[in-house]
């Protein structure tokens, strides 16, 4: 793994100042706070969570939209955490994204070929007629038809819109790609053509992806491995086949059982572990373990202090329950 | 006995390009104490079948045919006259709310924003029931019991932005329960919620079900949602029934190419293999110029020739279980599907 290491992610945090006026108490929202990870060449890491745990953020840091609070993010050996905007360009080149609202992703008054063209006249890349070869490779790649270069975006349906989205972030070639939610905004029938188009650009490519989503079977489908995350910590991470049998950590547990599975045999039988509660504000968190205030193991010491992510097996989890 | 019957309804949709055909004669049932699941992509008409029978269509919108019967009683809005209508309107102002709530998809947009959750709780009680306030209140706080709202005593006085997604959601549930349904329709009702909080969700709906014995109509995409809550299901594709059976009959002996496509194209995270999902290919008609054959014709690998000109009839397989497939004809015996 330490050899073809793409990525790292240590100790990240990304922190937004929300404090209404001058004269209100400082109000802060740890949106991340303290994620590590790795993520190899041509490796699938998935990232699943609720809303508000903070997942689309750390997909967005990693990216350099938002700016990280502190901690580092190696890239290829370079770290482009604290990079200013200027010398961030080639590292913009080799790291894409894929947005989760491929109605809003895209710029209504460009045709497709602007669209997909866009990022290599930024970066000066190719002569103009090698851009258009380019476009026309990409839209094959993605299942377009050629002819689909002049119209724009409106033209489109959901499905065709996030392949061009994909088509666009193809287009620089780029090791890394962050996924947020590509497909959730699709219908089910629709979802399976970008999940094998995405797996299909790997096997081809080599390149590797952050695969951010809620929906738990879709993300095990994808990933090679998987992380957890729960109010802006990782909770867990492993092997995604593994993690998925026999999952650790209390809220892992419990986001697998509350996963409806298609089949109603299984489904009918399955005993649900029912959460407590709901998530709590990220600006007032728990002391101790951000999970306890809905967690069936609570204990006084998980009020204490926060349980540190140790490796169990092939496995890191952060809960007491584990502990040597 | 059935409490809701739908024959052979038409909905369309008048809109600038022409006339949107949602839904294109379709016929079903509910019967007395079961979940019955309706299922599709979006504009495969499912959302417009409900709010037909509702009556809560756009005003761009029309039932241009087909007969509705809630407990035996009449509530076609088709083909009414200016008098008729008025009594239409009356009498569904009577059952909405009273003998058939919905729970709406969006918890977000459905509640009113200026008004107390309280007094939202207590609208459909003192329209229908003609109780005192005092009363109203009491039951008010009481469902929000029911559906799990911690300390309703100060929730009352809140607003719905004081609310969380899933907090709202079951305010929309509690409201929708106020006066004790016969028949719930619920729209995608856990579409906007996190998984763990779709799983409390369902489960309170289970409940309730369970308690009161009431029917529920659950319309959903998501076929997990539906392998755990229905006890019947119908397929809809684009503004046709295609399939129809018990909860085993469709996941494991499906007839229709649809269903069957369908099925393939989610990841069962039970299953260990790795092998690639199947995904449908093209995507859904266009209701604007609906095809005149099967919907579904554009997109299926076994497509023959009589599919395209023909809406296929339905085969019946057993008791419960119907399918819309030419495949099923005595002359496509060589056909496998």
């Amino acid at each position: 793994m330490s050899e073809n290491k793409l990525l790292a992610v240590n100790q990240l945090q990304v922190y937004f100042d929300i404090t209404p006026s001058m004269f209100a108490k400082k109000a802060i929202v740890k949106a991340v706070d303290g994620v590590s990870f790795e993520i190899g060449k041509g490796e699938t890491f998935g990232l699943v969570g609720e809303s508000g745990c903070g997942k689309t953020t750390l997909g967005k840091a990693i990216v350099r939209i938002y700016n990280p609070t502190s901690g580092n993010i190696i890239f290829d050996g370079v770290d482009i955490a604290n990079k200013k905007n200027k010398d961030l360009k080639s590292y913009r080149k080799q790291v894409q994204m894929v947005f989760q609202d491929p109605y809003a992703s895209l710029n209504p008054r460009m045709t497709v070929g602007e669209i997909i063209k866009e990022p290599m006249e930024i970066h000066n890349l190719y002569t103009p007629a090698e851009r258009n070869q380019k476009v026309q490779e990409l839209l094959e790649i993605v299942g377009l038809k050629p002819d689909h270069i002049r119209r724009y975006p409106n033209e489109f349906s959901g499905g065709q819109r996030q392949r061009i989205g994909i088509a666009r972030t193809l287009a620089l070639d780029p090791d890394f790609v962050v996924c947020d939610e590509p497909v959730s905004a699709l219908d089910v029938s629709i979802q399976a053509q970008i999940i094998n188009l995405l797996e299909k650009i790997q096997r081809d490519t080599g390149v590797s992806y952050l695969f951010i989503a809620h929906d738990i079977s879709m993300v095990k489908h994808i990933s090679h491995r998987i992380g957890v995350m729960y109010l802006g910590k990782l909770v867990e991470c492993g092997e995604s086949e593994d993690l998925y049998r026999n999952p650790l950590h209390p809220y892992t547990k419990a986001l697998l059982s509350s996963v409806p599975i298609p089949d109603p045999d299984i489904a009918k039988s399955k005993k649900r572990i029912i959460l407590e509660g709901e998530l709590p504000s990220p600006i007032n968190l728990p002391s101790g373990c951000r999970f306890r205030t809905r967690c069936p193991y609570a204990t006084e010491r998980c009020g204490e202090s926060e349980p540190p992510l140790t490796q169990v097996g092939t496995r890191d989890v952060s809960c007491f329950l584990y502990e040597k | 006995m059935s409490i809701l019957k739908v024959e052979n309804l038409v909905t369309n949709f008048s809109t600038d390009q022409g006339t949107v055909q949602a839904v294109r004669g379709i016929s079903f049932e509910v019967k007395q104490q079961e979940v019955l699941g309706i299922v599709g992509e979006s504009g495969s008409g499912k959302s417009v079948t409900m709010f037909s029978v509702m009556g809560l269509l756009a005003d761009n919108g029309r039932v241009d045919d087909g007969k509705i019967y809630f407990e035996e009683q009449d509530i076609s809005p088709s083909h009414l006259d200016k008098a008729a209508r008025k009594t239409y309107e009356k009498q569904m102002q009577k059952l909405r709310g009273n003998d058939i709530a919905m729970i709406f998809q969006d918890p977000m947009t459905f509640l009113n924003p200026v008004l107390k959750i309280g007094k939202q709780l207590m609208e459909p009680i003192l329209i229908h029931d003609k109780c005192s306030k005092k009363e109203a209140k009491e039951r008010a706080l009481n469902l929000m019991n029911l559906v799990g709202i911690p300390s309703p005593q100060s929730r009352f006085n809140q607003y719905p932005h004081q609310f969380s997604g899933g907090m709202r959601q079951r305010i929309i549930i509690a409201i929708a329960l106020a006066c004790n349904p016969k028949l719930i329709i619920a729209d995608e009702p856990t579409t906007a919620l996190d998984v763990t909080i779709q799983a409390q969700v369902l489960e309170l709906i289970q409940k309730i079900q369970a308690d009161r014995g009431s029917s529920v109509i659950m319309i959903t995409h998501d076929l997990g949602v539906v392998a755990s809550m229905c006890d019947r299901i119908l397929i809809m594709y684009g503004g046709k029934i295609v399939e129809e059976g018990t909860d085993r009959e469709i996941f494991y002996k499906p007839k229709h190419p649809y269903t069957i496509g369908l099925l393939a194209c989610v990841h069962n995270p039970d299953s260990t293999s790795k092998e690639a999902l199947v995904p449908i290919p093209g995507s859904p008609p266009d209701l604007l110029n609906p095809p005149v054959g099967c919907p579904f014709v554009d997109r299926c690998e076994h497509a023959m020739l009589v599919c395209k000109q023909m809406m296929p009839d339905e085969t019946r397989f057993s008791d419960t279980h119907l399918c819309r497939c030419w495949l099923n004809h005595k002359f496509a015996k060589e056909a496998k599907v």
